[in-house]
Parts: C-alpha cells; sequence; structure tokens
C-alpha cells in the first residue's frame, strides 16, 4: 500500500500543495506586513509636514501661540489614528504637549542627534504599546509626532491567524484531492491491467479498448495494443508452422506405417514384401530431406548457419551446375541450356550457394512438361551478379506469386506433394540470397513460364 | 448372403445382410491401395480414386456407405467435395482421413458434415473399428461376431466363447484380443499393441503388453489342444488359425 503509486501520488501532491501554501501565505504575510508599516509611516510624515508647514504659514500671519496650539489639537482631533505631538521651540521649551500625553515626553525616547531634520523611529519602552515615532526639526521648532503601532500588529495578527488555520485545511483538503486525483487517473490503468491479464497465449486476438483520448495512457494503451498485435501474429506464424510441419511429416509416416502393417501380413508374398521395404525407404529418404530442411530454416532462424565468406568462382559454380543439371533433366527429355556466363566472384559460402541453385534447377525442372527446356544464364553487372534460371514450364498464378516464397507454400499442394516437395525449397533459397546480402525475384506467366532471378553483389 | 471381395484369393468372410460399399478417395496412390486391400480383405467391396473430382462425381452416382475422405486432393479440394455432396443430398456416412491435425481443422470437418475424422498416421485396426461404427450408424449390420478357429468374440455384447464355452475377459484383456482378432493372421508388434490398447506411445509399456498377453492366453489357450496365441521372436505376436 504504502509502495503504490496512489499513495506516492497523494504524498507529492499534498507535499506540493503544503509547500505552496508556505511559500504563498509567507510572502503575503511580509507583503501586507510592509504595506501597513508604510502606510503607517505614511500617516506619521504626514502629519509631522503639516504640524511643520502650519507653523510657517502662522508665523506670517503672525497669529498667537494660544491660538495656534488650538489649531493643532483641532487637527489632531480629527486624525483617523489617536496621535501624540509634542513640539519643542528653539529655546528648549515645551511648545504643545497633545494632552494624552500626561507627563510623559515624547523627546525622551528620542535622542535626537543634533544634526538631524527628520527621523522615523520605534522606540521600545514607550507605556504598553509600541509606537512609531517621527521626529522633524525646523528652523522654528521641533516637532514629535508619534502614533501607535497597534493598527498594525492587531492587522498582523489577525493575517496570522487565518493563515493558520488555513494552512492545516488546506493540507487535508491536499491529501484528499490528491488521494482522489489518483484514484481517479489511476482507475484507468486498473482498468488496463485487468485487460491485459485477460489477454493469455490462447486469447492474443483480444485488445485492451482504446480510448478516444490521446493522452499518455492512451498512446500506453495504443502502444501496449501493437505489441500483443506483433505477438500474435508471430504466434500465429509459428502455429502455421508447426501445423504445417507436422502436416508434411505425417504424411510419408502415413504411408510408411500403412505400407509396413501391410507387409506384417502373413499372406503377402516375399516380392511384394521387397516392394513395399523399397517404398518406405523411399519415404524414408524424402522424409529425411524435410526435416533436414526443417531444421536448416529452425537453425537459420536462430542465427545458428555459419555462413563463409570465400571467394567464390560464380562461374565455375553455374558450369559445374549446369552439367549436373543436364543429367537431372534427361529423364523427363527437359534440354537445359547455359546460355551466358560472365566470369565473376563473389563473396560467400560456396556449398550454399550450390543448394541455392540446384533448388532453383530442381524446381524448372519440376514444374515442367516432358520435352521442355530450361535456360541459365550468368550476367556481371556493374556491382553485380546477375544469375537467371528461366523455364517454359506450367508457370505460376499471378495470385499466387507473392506467397511462393513462404514456407510450406505450393501452388498445388497436392501435385507437387506427388513430385515430393514439401514447399522449403525456395524459403531456402530465399535466405541463402539474403543471407549473401543479395536479393531472389521471380517473373511468370501460367503456362508459359517462369524466371527466377538472383542478384549478388561483387566483391571488388 | 455373403459378399464376394475384390481380391479373389481372398476367402470372403461371413457378413449377414447387404453388400457395404466404401468408397476411397486418397491422392497417394500407395496408401490409397493399401487402405483399399486391407477392407477388401475385410469382406468390403472398395472402390478408390485418387482426385476430389472423380471422388465427387463417384460419390455422386452411386450409394456408397461410407467415404473414406482425404482433404488435400488435386482438383477438387476434400472439404469441398463433403460440403458439395451434402448440399445435393447424398447420404452416405463421411470418414476424414487426413493428415490436417488443428483442433479447427477436426471442427471445420466435423461442421462440413463429417461423421467422423481419422488423423494420419493410423492403425488399421482402428480405422476398421470406426467403419464399423459409422455402419452401424448407418443400419448396416456389420459382423460383429469376430471368429478365429474357435474362438468367438462379439464386438457389440462383449461376449467371448470358446468351443462353445463362455470365457470372462477384464477390460483390457478384451481390448487386447479384439486387437489381435482384428488382425489375425497379421503380427502385431508390441508397441503396436501398447499404442492401440494402452495409448502408450512411449517406450516403457511394451512390459505391459507381456504381461497381458499372458493372462489372455491363460483365459482362451489354456486347456484347449489348439494355441491360438503365438509369439513371433523378436517381433511380437500374432493370432492366428492356420
Ligand atoms: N519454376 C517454377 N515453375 C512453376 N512453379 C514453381 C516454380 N518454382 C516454384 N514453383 C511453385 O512454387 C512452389 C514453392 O516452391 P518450393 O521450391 O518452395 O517448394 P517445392 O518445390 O514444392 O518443394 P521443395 O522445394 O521443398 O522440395 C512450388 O510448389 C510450385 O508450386
Ligand atoms: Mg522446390
Amino acid at each position: 500500500m504504502l509502495r503504490s503509486i496512489r499513495f506516492k501520488l497523494t504524498l507529492w501532491y499534498s507535499t506540493i500543495v503544503a509547500v505552496t501554501f508556505f511559500v504563498v501565505g509567507f510572502a503575503t504575510y511580509q507583503f501586507v506586513s510592509r504595506m501597513l508599516n508604510a502606510s503607517l509611516d505614511q500617516s506619521v510624515t504626514n502629519e509631522v509636514q503639516w504640524i511643520a508647514a502650519h507653523m510657517e504659514k502662522q508665523d506670517e500671519r503672525q497669529e498667537s501661540a494660544a491660538n495656534m496650539r488650538d489649531e493643532i489639537q483641532e487637527h489632531s482631533r480629527f486624525s483617523p489614528l489617536k496621535e501624540y505631538v509634542e513640539i519643542w521651540d528653539t529655546a528648549g521649551h515645551i511648545f504643545y504637549q497633545s494632552r494624552n500625553l500626561t507627563g510623559d515626553t515624547l523627546a525622551h525616547y528620542l535622542i535626537a542627534p543634533p544634526d538631524h531634520r527628520w527621523l522615523l523611529e520605534t522606540p521600545t519602552n514607550f507605556r504598553d504599546h509600541d509606537i512609531r515615532l517621527a521626529f522633524n526639526k525646523t528652523s522654528r521648532a521641533s516637532i514629535y509626532l508619534a502614533m501607535p503601532t497597534t493598527i498594525v500588529t492587531s492587522a498582523l495578527s489577525e493575517l496570522l491567524n487565518i493563515l493558520g488555520w488555513m494552512g492545516p485545511a488546506v493540507l487535508v483538503l491536499a491529501v484528499l484531492g490528491g488521494f482522489f486525483l489518483a484514484r481517479k487517473s489511476l482507475s484507468k490503468v486498473t482498468k488496463v491491467t485487468e485487460a491485459a491479464k485477460r489477454i493469455t497465449a490462447d486469447r492474443l486476438h483480444d485488445r485492451i479498448p482504446e480510448t478516444a483520448v490521446d493522452d499518455e495512457l492512451g498512446n500506453l494503451i495504443l502502444t501496449f495494443n501493437e505489441m500483443i498485435s506483433r505477438l500474435d501474429a508471430s504466434f500465429e506464424q509459428m502455429k502455421q508452422f508447426s501445423g504445417d510441419a507436422s502436416h508434411e511429416l505425417r504424411t510419408p509416416l502415413t504411408v510408411i506405417r500403412t505400407q509396413l502393417e501391410t507387409a506384417l501380413n502373413s499372406k503377402v508374398s516375399p516380392a511384394e514384401t521387397k516392394m513395399i521395404i523399397a517404398r518406405c525407404l523411399d519415404e524414408a529418404i524424402r522424409m529425411s530431406g524435410t526435416i533436414e530442411n526443417l531444421l536448416l530454416l529452425a537453425r537459420s532462424d536462430a542465427g545458428q548457419v555459419a555462413m563463409k565468406a570465400d571467394r567464390v568462382d560464380v562461374k565455375e559454380l553455374m558450369v559445374q551446375t549446369y552439367e549436373e543439371s543436364v543429367i537431372l533433366a534427361s529423364q523427363k527429355s527437359i534440354t537445359v541450356t547455359l546460355q551466358k556466363a560472365d566470369p565473376v566472384t563473389v563473396q560467400g559460402d560456396e556449398y550454399r550457394l550450390r543448394q541455392m541453385l540446384l533448388n532453383l534447377i530442381d524446381n524448372a525442372i519440376k514444374y515442367s512438361r516432358q520435352k521442355g527446356a530450361i535456360n541459365l544464364r550468368l550476367v556481371r553487372e556493374q556491382n553485380a551478379a546477375r544469375i537467371i534460371v528461366s523455364d517454359n514450364g506450367i508457370g505460376i498464378p499471378e495470385a499466387d506469386l507473392p506467397r511462393i516464397f513462404d514456407r510450406f507454400y505450393r501452388v498445388d499442394r497436392a501435385r507437387s506433394r506427388e513430385m515430393g516437395g514439401a514447399g522449403l525449397g525456395l524459403s531456402i533459397t530465399r535466405w541463402i540470397v539474403e543471407a549473401h546480402g543479395g536479393t531472389l525475384s521471380v517473373k511468370s506467366d501460367l503456362s508459359v513460364g517462369s524466371e527466377f532471378t538472383v542478384t549478388l553483389p561483387v566483391s571488388g | 448372403m455373403t459378399k464376394k471381395a475384390h481380391t479373389e484369393e481372398k476367402a470372403p468372410l461371413p457378413r449377414p445382410g447387404r453388400e457395404v460399399f466404401i468408397l476411397v478417395v486418397e491422392d497417394e496412390r500407395h496408401l490409397a491401395d493399401s487402405v483399399a486391400r486391407r477392407l477388401q480383405e475385410e469382406g468390403y467391396t472398395v472402390d478408390v480414386c485418387h482426385d476430389g473430382e472423380d471422388g465427387y462425381q463417384l460419390a455422386s452416382s452411386k450409394k456408397y456407405h461410407v467415404l473414406i475422405l482425404d482433404l488435400l486432393l488435386p482438383r477438387k479440394d476434400g472439404m469441398q467435395v463433403l460440403r458439395d455432396l451434402r448440399r445435393n443430398k447424398v447420404q452416405s456416412m463421411v470418414l476424414i482421413l487426413t493428415a490436417k491435425s488443428t483442433v479447427e481443422d477436426r471442427v471445420d470437418g466435423l461442421r462440413a458434415g463429417a461423421d467422423d475424422y481419422l488423423l494420419k498416421p493410423f492403425a488399421f485396426a482402428e480405422l476398421l473399428a470406426r467403419v464399423e461404427t459409422l455402419l452401424r450408424r448407418q443400419g448396416v449390420e456389420p459382423k460383429t461376431l469376430m471368429q478365429v478357429a474357435d474362438l468367438e468374440l462379439d464386438v457389440e455384447s462383449r461376449n467371448v466363447r470358446r468351443a462353445g464355452r463362455n470365457i470372462h475377459l477384464t477390460a483390457k484383456e478384451f481390448m487386447l484380443l479384439e486387437l489381435l482378432m482384428r488382425n489375425k493372421n497379421r503380427i502385431l508388434t508390441r508397441r503396436a499393441i501398447a499404442e492401440q490398447v494402452w495409448g502408450y506411445t512411449f517406450d516403457t509399456g511394451t512390459n505391459v503388453v507381456d504381461v497381458y498377453v499372458n493372462y489372455l492366453r491363460k483365459a482362451i489357450d489354456e486347456g484347449f489342444p489348439k494355441r491360438l496365441v503365438h509369439t513371433v521372436r523378436g517381433v511380437g505376436f500374432i493370432l492366428k488359425d492356420e
């Protein structure tokens, strides 16, 4: 629980909210305190200036001292804040003192240096409350004026109070909100988890319901579904492969089994027994071929087949295979011609290249009629060696062309089987060509003929 | 009353009722031939063809009791043959005999109207037993009574008698005897017996066969002048009357 993302998210969320609240609260407090103090200072200064200005005017008008005291007192009465006023004349006598000072002398709280005209201070020992005290020395008098700071301090303590109880409230809200938010956004994740759990090896067709929203989770689901699709495809391929492989092996096995069961009949003649044994041997050999090819493909998938990188004289190889194929083709009275053989060498595995060529020639013979013609060409091009095997055989329907390189794919499964093919020859051929960095392509017209072209890169 | 097999030299087996016709559609010629031959030995009348189109034509033109049908056929796919036959209300029982091994293939086959599905490779005894079951479902009474010399075994009532005396066998002993009788005069290897009676396909299990053959000998051969169960040294066992 404590390690769950929901808990962590809540913790993070609340911490961030708490820190934000603290910082904002602190800044607010500082700002308000500065504002209030400044405005108190402003009030105090204004009052002092008023008195100073008034005294100057009074001098010009030659008003009496008593009159002026009255005016100052009158003015103080309308001041929104309680104010203490004390005025000394140049002779060092108190000219005016507000009544609320009763016995106190403001000058005692501020030892003004002689050369200062203006001073603003907060003496600490005045009665039971703090005051803000201003001093102004004019040519006529020294003016002391003070206002209590209570207005500022009480406002600030009020603010502190508010912040004080808001803090925990905000924190509680943050925890709840964070928990709720985390749960809300994680509930989708939970749903995805549950959907993903339902998808198993045999239910790979299922997908997680995709949301329309293009958010992180939507993307995650999309990515996940794509991954499942790929898995699905490779599983399907694997199933197909093992299904095909088992089919390919079951067929010769069935012949062997039924033939041998027949032979075990006590009434089968020795001559017939020999024939049965020969048939079984044929099937066994055919089966070994299929297994050999299957194993080769499986090992090539696993990258376990080492390809040599020798210099291979392709012309020499071509001539040898040509001579071999003449014999192979004679059984069906097919003529093989080697129309062109440019001298060319490539880097590669001679054994595999021969296997590749023989696969193509084997097909050309198998899928040609009696008395057909097969043509072999080796053409040297700029950076490539082109090997072309063409026949005038039965051809391949256009619809089947893209699939003939697939494993086990045969255009006519029944007929090919009769001729011994498992449909692996071209898969192996393509693998060999690609392992040499080359390409394999095919052109074919039904009942006209086929042409397979191998293009291999030429070293140097 | 009895029916004449195509193979002339074989003595036709006693079979009550009508002649039974079976069509084998299988493109692998050797396989088709050996299946046909074996069925003929059992007293059935068998026709063989090697592609789907021929199979379809034959099956629609003549009334066969059972069709043994491969799926991968030249000219016309086996599944298509089956569908077309069913569409034309051909009622023959169809046994699909194929190397296609997935559950989906089996389901597809049965859905298309097949009555049974046997996977290649198979044992002849298994094929024969399936064919008999299909014939029974068709109302054709195949012989349920098998006979070797004076030993009789009734597949339906599960009665075993020798020289008119009832013999009691356990279930496995009965299966073993049935297998031996179905293959009368044919050698059965230990492994073939283990596979078909016990379903073992692994190496152990052949010892079980020896033990059970001995039980069976005690039950059916002891006290009779003529032994029916024989050991073929180094090969297996045979039940024979000659
Ligand atoms: N030259 C060709 N002319 C006509 N069809 C061809 C030719 N080459 C290949 N094909 C078709 O492509 C299919 C695949 O060929 P591939 O060589 O992979 O298998 P195969 O020859 O049937 O069996 P295998 O080569 O494994 O013995 C063949 O079954 C055939 O239908
Ligand atoms: Mg081939």
